[in-house]
C-alpha cells in the first residue's frame, strides 16, 4: 500500500476570541508513524479535526495527498480516523459499522473482518452501551479501518487501553506503517508512543515547538552528570557555587551541561569524597517537557 | 447519494426507536379513537350537552384521531433521528464518511420518507381498527360505506407523514434532543391546544388559528375534534399540507444554514 502524504500548512483556528492553534505547519510521511505530541489543551484535537474537515480553519490548509479531506470522493476509504468515541449506545458493534459501511463501499463481510482485526468478533452483537473504554477504542479503530484506508489519523489512540491493549495498538500501527501506510497519531505522553513513532511534532499553546525524527529529538537531550557524595555540607556548598547544578537529595548533585571529567575535577578541587560519578543525559520525556514549557 | 440514504436507513433500523414509537403511537391512537367514539357517541346523546356532534362528523373525528392527537409521535420520531446524532456525537462519524453535509441532511430527509408513510398508515389503521367497533358499540354509524371516511383515513395518513418531515426539520434546527422533545411536547400538548381554543373565542383572531401547525395538519385530513365541535375551522386540505410542510422546510433550511455547518469539536 502507498499512503498519502499528509501536510498541514499555516493552519490557524480561532473559536471566538480564543486562538486554539496558530500558524501550524507540519507533514506526516507515508511509511512512517508521526507522533503529534503536546499537553492537554495544546491544540492537537483541533488540528486533527481541521485536517478531517470537521472544523473549518480560520486560515491555512490541510491536505491528504493533493486534496483537502472534504474534496476526496470516498474520504473515509482513504483516511481512517479515530477520534474520541462517538457511538449510539443502543447499537451493537456490528450495527454501528453497518451504518458507516455504505459510505466506504464495505459489505457485511468487511464489517466482520474489521471487527476481527481489532479482536472484537465475540462482541459483534453486543450493544455499545455496555462496552468499556478499551472496547470503544477498539470499535473506533474498526470503524477507521472499515474502508481499507491507506492513512490513519488517530487522536489519543492509547486512551482507555490496558497495557496489553497498548502493546497491541503499537504493533498494529507499526505494521500499518511498515506496509507503506501513513500514520498520524496524537498523544499527551511521549513515553506512551516513544516505541511507536518515527517522527515527532511537538505542539504547545497552539504553536508547533519542534518537528523532527525521534532520533533527532534524542540528540536534543542535554548532557548531565550525577555526583554522589556522603559529605552533604561540601556538596551543598558546591551546588551553591555552580549555576546549572541541582541537588536531587542531600547526597546527590545533578549538573546540567557538564561531563564526568569536569564534575570530577571540581569535586576533587573542593576536597569532596566521591562515591559515584555518572553521565546521565536528560530523558526523552524531560526534553519533551522542556520543549512544551519553553516560552513561545 | 444512494449510499448516504442507505447509511441513514441503517441508522434508523439499528436502534429500537422506530418500532418503539410506532407501537406507542398505534396504541395511543387506537385508545383515543375508541375513547372519542364512546365518549361523544354515548355522551353526545344527552340533551343539553354543549358538544353535540352529528354522526357523520363524529365518525370523521374518530377516524382522524391520529392527526388530531397522535401526531406528536411521528413529529418526535422525525426530530429524534436527527438530534440523536448530535446527542451521541455520531454526527462526527457521519460527516467523516460524507463531508458534504448538505447530502447528509438530504439523506436524512429521504430516509425518513418510508417511515413517514409507515407511521401514517399505522395511525389510520389504528384509528379504523379501534374507532369502527367503538362507533358501532356506541350505536352511531361507523360510516364505513361513506367515501368521506376513506378519504379522511387516507389523507390522515398523509398528514401524519407530513408531521414526520416537520420533525426532521425541527430536529435539524434545534439539535439539542432534550430541548426538541420537551419543546414538541409542550407545543403540541399545551400551547397549541390552548391557543386554538383561545383564538376560537375571539372572532378577529380566529382565522390565524387555522395556520397553526396542528390546525394545518388536521386540515389535510379534513376533519378534527376542534372543527367538529365548532371551536375552529380549517384550511383546505392542500393548503393545510403546504402550510405544514412549510413549517418543516423553513425549520430545516435554517438548521441547514446554522447547526449543520457548525464546527464539530
Amino acid at each position: 500500500m502507498e499512503g498519502p502524504r499528509i501536510a498541514i500548512a499555516g493552519l490557524t483556528k480561532r473559536f471566538g476570541t480564543v486562538t486554539a492553534v496558530e500558524d501550524v505547519s507540519f507533514a506526516a510521511e507515508p511509511g512512517r508513524v508521526t507522533g503529534f505530541l503536546g499537553p492537554n489543551g495544546a491544540g492537537k484535537s483541533t488540528t486533527l479535526r481541521a485536517l478531517l474537515g470537521l472544523v473549518a480553519p480560520t486560515a491555512g490548509s490541510a491536505r491528504i495527498g493533493d486534496h483537502a479531506y472534504a474534496e476526496l470522493e470516498r474520504p473515509a476509504a482513504v483516511v481512517g480516523a479515530l477520534l474520541e468515541g462517538a457511538f449510539h449506545p443502543g447499537r451493537t458493534a456490528r450495527a454501528h459499522l453497518r451504518t458507516v459501511a455504505p459510505l466506504v463501499d464495505a459489505d457485511d463481510a468487511r464489517c466482520d473482518d474489521a471487527l476481527a482485526m481489532v479482536g472484537m468478533s465475540d462482541a459483534a452483537n453486543r450493544r455499545v452501551g455496555g462496552f468499556s473504554m478499551g472496547m470503544r477504542q477498539r470499535l473506533g479503530l474498526a470503524t477507521a479501518l472499515l474502508g481499507e484506508p491507506t492513512a490513519l489519523v488517530l487522536d489519543e489512540p492509547a486512551n482507555g487501553l490496558d497495557p496489553a491493549g497498548i502493546t497491541w495498538m503499537r504493533g498494529f500501527v507499526r505494521d500499518f506503517a511498515a506496509r507503506g501506510g501513513t500514520v498520524l497519531l496524537s498523544s499527551h505522553l511521549l513515553g506512551e508512543v516513544e516505541q511507536t513513532v518515527d517522527d515527532v511534532v511537538v505542539i504547545a499553546q497552539g504553536r508547533i515547538r519542534h518537528a523532527s525524527s525521534l532520533a533527532e529529538l534524542r540528540r536534543l537531550a542535554h548532557p548531565a552528570t550525577t555526583l554522589v557524595s556522603p559529605d552533604a555540607d561540601r556538596l551543598a556548598r558546591l551546588a551553591d557555587d555552580w549555576p546549572g547544578s541541582r541537588l536531587t537529595s542531600p547526597h546527590e548533585l545533578v549538573v546540567a551541561h557538564a561531563d564526568a571529567a569536569e564534575v570530577g575535577a571540581r569535586a576533587f578541587a573542593a576536597g569532596l569524597e566521591v562515591h559515584g560519578l555518572a553521565e546521565s543525559g536528560e530523558t526523552l520525556e524531560q526534553v519533551f517537557l522542556r520543549l512544551t514549557e519553553e516560552a513561545a | 447519494m444512494t449510499a448516504a440514504v442507505r447509511a441513514e436507513l441503517r441508522k434508523i433500523l439499528t436502534t429500537r426507536l422506530w418500532w418503539a414509537l410506532l407501537a406507542a403511537m398505534g396504541g395511543a391512537v387506537a385508545f383515543l379513537a375508541g375513547a372519542l367514539a364512546l365518549a361523544i357517541g354515548l355522551g353526545g346523546q344527552q340533551p343539553g350537552d354543549e358538544l353535540t356532534v352529528p354522526p357523520d362528523q363524529l365518525a370523521l373525528t374518530v377516524y382522524s384521531a391520529g392527526v388530531t392527537l397522535g401526531y406528536v409521535f411521528p413529529l418526535a420520531f422525525g426530530a429524534i433521528i436527527v438530534t440523536q446524532e448530535f446527542r451521541h456525537r455520531t454526527f462526527q462519524t457521519s460527516v467523516l464518511a460524507e463531508p458534504r453535509r448538505t447530502r447528509v441532511a438530504a439523506a436524512k430527509l429521504l430516509a425518513a420518507l418510508p417511515f413517514a408513510l409507515a407511521y401514517g398508515l399505522a395511525s389510520s389503521l389504528a384509528a379504523l381498527a379501534a374507532g369502527a367497533p367503538a362507533l358501532a358499540l356506541a350505536g352511531t354509524g361507523t360510516m364505513l360505506d361513506d367515501p368521506a371516511t376513506w378519504r379522511t383515513l387516507a389523507l390522515g395518513a398523509v398528514a401524519m407523514a407530513a408531521w414526520m418531515l416537520v420533525g426532521v426539520g425541527f430536529g435539524t434546527l434545534v439539535t439539542n434532543q432534550v430541548a426538541v422533545v420537551v419543546g414538541v411536547l409542550v407545543w403540541t400538548q399545551i400551547v397549541e391546544p390552548l391557543a386554538r381554543i383561545g383564538l376560537g373565542y375571539w372572532d378577529a383572531a380566529a382565522p390565524v388559528a387555522r395556520f397553526l401547525p396542528g390546525a394545518a395538519g388536521e386540515a389535510i385530513a379534513g376533519s378534527s375534534f376542534y372543527s367538529a365541535t365548532g371551536l375552529s375551522d380549517l384550511l383546505a386540505p392542500w393548503a393545510g399540507l403546504l402550510v405544514l410542510l412549510g413549517y418543516g422546510l423553513v425549520a430545516a433550511a435554517i438548521g441547514w444554514r446554522t447547526s449543520f455547518r457548525r464546527d464539530i469539536t
